[in-house]
């Protein structure tokens, strides 16, 4: 990925606003300008000025800090990003089956992997004990509902 | 009732032992993220930001200034003994701050930078206790028009003043006001950017989601796709005098005035639309290096160089709440998710916050006075521990970042698609830092968006649908014009800069 690629993603959300526009009904209340007015110019804002990034882009070098000499991430960045968004969807997949405790164990392990620490028996305990402190805080101390700790609907 | 008596209402709030543990509480945690590279007062509000569902909301926003002024004060350690700012606005501190701790003065830096927030952070919030209520006075007469063309100021001023691009910023802005849209509009009751009428959009994006997915899964997905945490080697330099031994008379004398200067420039830049805590802070390095009568010692340690930008980082704090309480434009990041918390409670910041929720205002004015205080004796005695807390490895703090953040989101209303949207957001906070887009403009935009507007089609009602009316009212067309100026004033700069080089 780089600014060119990702004013490729930046396009696609252009083409997802445009579509949603044309999606909006007409009202039939008095309005003086619509429900569509502000979407449309908000819209329109964003395709103008994604348009002169992708000139940018095509043009000059935008700033990435993928080729920052200082900032520049070390070796095997795809892995540990792939690592902390696997450990993530883990706990959005899984909140609800197996409860707030076990998901967050594995969404720990995994977001620990992506900080290049070893999976192993110690980084499970230690993402066990913060999601049981982290669930002790907000279910039982601030009463906020995350649902049970452990649950096996699978 | 008068402004002084509401004051000391506040103070009669914020002194109540509930209140007070919040005060603390907030001070305490402030301090500690101010301290931790990193993790600034911004993201650590808007991790507490899920909380406003539970805790009243007096109690969340002392405990919220709390953090804001403890994590000015807290950046400061950091700069001063590891030369690792916690804060952007903290750089400058560490030019000459960590020179001195490494010739033997850490005691001293760490002094006159504590006592400097002291003075700046006493007098930012004596200049906002007097000048709040006049600038309220001024705003009260605004109708729709002027509240439009306020919150096209404050998008345009955020957008061309953070960051490096205005095209980035305005992608920003525009991105946040489309998500702003997403859900069913309040005239009409048509269905906006739902796709096709998903049940959980109807309702809109929770701005809570957002800002925690931008500020605290974003950075800790950057800083996992850097990797370059563990390898930071940082030099700790301890204190070895006792801390009340610090500064000395020398000290003092040399320290005063770049308190009082860098407090004036904090808190009056601060309270700019344009402005931040990175400005003052290097106005009064640059102020002080000036007059400094010592001006050798500077790029050596000169205490004057750590007195003045700490004073103007501790003033600009009160400065960016000014228009924030007064006007409800955000100027700062930190401000930004501030004003989300007043959207969780339905409370609209703005001219008329101080009356009908003078309570809050004045208690959340009272506590910074109070929070001052508290942070002055928390810093002194407990710089160990900041250090050791440093110690803590980076992967397990984003890992409970990351439940804390997963917990907060998960535990308003128990939807996975809620976090399936803090998912995106993180995405999009992550590309945001790789790509060098700024953030604060997107959450601004998801909040001022929609209250833009509903302001710009109650003044087209009231205008019978004449868009004149937004330049033919004189206070509305100085706003509007003043926002094209500083929308222009970045493409004059660089213009007219390259010009220069040319010639």
């Amino acid at each position: 990925m780089n600014a060119l690629r990702f004013s490729l993603v930046l396009i696609f959300l252009c083409g997802l606003a445009i579509w949603q526009i044309t999606q909006i009904p007409k009202s039939t209340l008095y309005d003086a300008v619509g429900a569509s007015f502000v979407p449309k110019f908000a819209v329109g804002i964003f395709i103008l000025f994604v348009v002169l990034y992708v000139y940018q882009s095509l043009t000059r070098k935008l700033p990435d800090i993928a080729n920052d000499k200082n900032e520049k991430p070390l070796k095997n960045p795809i892995n540990r990003l792939s690592y902390f968004l696997i450990g993530f969807l883990l706990f959005v997949l899984l909140v609800k089956p197996i409860g707030f405790i076990l998901s967050g164990s594995l969404c720990g392990l995994g977001i620990s992997r992506s900080f290049d620490t070893k999976i192993s028996i110690r980084s499970f305990i230690i993402s066990f004990l913060i999601s049981v402190s982290v669930w002790i805080l907000f279910s039982i101390m601030l009463s906020v509902n995350l649902g049970p700790a452990f649950s096996f609907k699978i | 009732m008068n402004y002084f008596e509401q004051l000391i209402n506040g103070f009669g709030t914020a002194l109540t032992p509930s209140i007070l543990i919040y005060g603390f509480a907030g001070c305490l945690a402030g301090t500690l993220v101010g301290v931790l590279p990193g993790i600034g007062p911004a993201l650590t509000i808007a991790l507490l930001l899920p909380l406003t569902f539970k805790a009243p909301a007096v109690a969340m926003f002392v405990l919220f200034a709390g953090i804001y002024y403890g994590g000015m004060y807290g950046g400061s350690t950091t700069a001063i003994l590891l030369n690792t700012p916690g804060e952007s606005s903290s750089v400058v501190t560490s030019l000459e701050g960590n020179k001195m701790a490494r010739r033997g003065l850490a005691g001293q830096a760490l002094a006159t930078a504590a006592i400097g927030s002291f003075v700046a952070g006493t007098i930012g919030t004596i200049a906002l206790t007097f000048f709040a209520p006049i600038v309220v006075g001024v705003a009260l007469t605004f109708g729709p028009a002027e509240y439009f063309s306020l919150m096209v100021l404050a998008a345009v001023s955020v957008t061309a003043v953070l960051g490096n691009s205005v095209i980035r910023g305005m992608i920003s802005l525009s991105l946040g006001i489309i998500i702003g849209l997403v859900g069913i509009d309040l005239q009409s009751g048509q269905p906006r950017f739902t796709f096709g009428g998903v049940m959980e959009l109807l309702n809109g994006v929770e701005v809570v989601v957002a800002v925690v997915g931008l500020f605290a899964v974003g950075d800790a997905l950057f800083l996992a796709w850097q990797g370059r945490e563990k390898n930071k080697k940082t030099v700790i330099i301890s204190p070895k005098n006792k801390w009340y031994n610090w500064m000395r008379k020398e000290d003092w004398k040399r320290s005063w005035k770049p308190w009082l200067r860098g407090s004036f420039y904090g808190f009056f830049i601060g309270a700019l639309p344009t402005g931040g805590a990175e400005v003052p802070t290097l106005l009064s390095y640059y102020t002080e290096k000036k007059l400094s009568k010592k001006p050798e010692e500077f790029g050596k340690g000169a205490i004057e160089g750590v007195a003045g930008p700490e004073a103007a980082n501790n003033a600009a704090a009160a400065g960016v709440l000014m228009p924030l309480l007064t006007l409800g434009i955000p100027t700062s990041a930190t401000a930004a998710v501030l004003l989300s918390a007043f959207e969780s409670y339905g409370i609209r910041p703005g001219p008329t916050l101080l009356t009908q929720q003078s309570n809050l205002v004045w208690t959340l004015i009272a506590s910074l006075y109070i929070g001052n205080v508290i942070l002055l004796i928390l810093n002194y005695p407990l710089v160990g521990i900041w250090i050791k807390i440093l110690k803590i490895p980076s992967q397990w703090l984003y890992v409970g970042v990351i439940i804390i953040s997963s917990a907060g989101v998960y535990g308003n209303g128990r939807s996975s698609f809620d976090l399936a949207l803090l998912f995106f957001f993180g995405l999009v906070g992550y590309f945001f830092r790789r790509f060098d887009f700024p953030a604060a403009p997107l959450i601004i935009g998801l909040i001022l968006g929609p209250i833009a507007e509903q302001s710009l089609r109650q003044a087209l009602i009231i205008g019978m649908g004449e868009w004149t009316t937004f330049i033919t009212r004189p206070i509305s067309a100085i706003i509007l014009f003043i926002a094209f100026v500083l929308f222009l004033s970045p493409f004059l700069i660089n213009f007219y800069s390259k010009k220069k080089q040319t010639r």
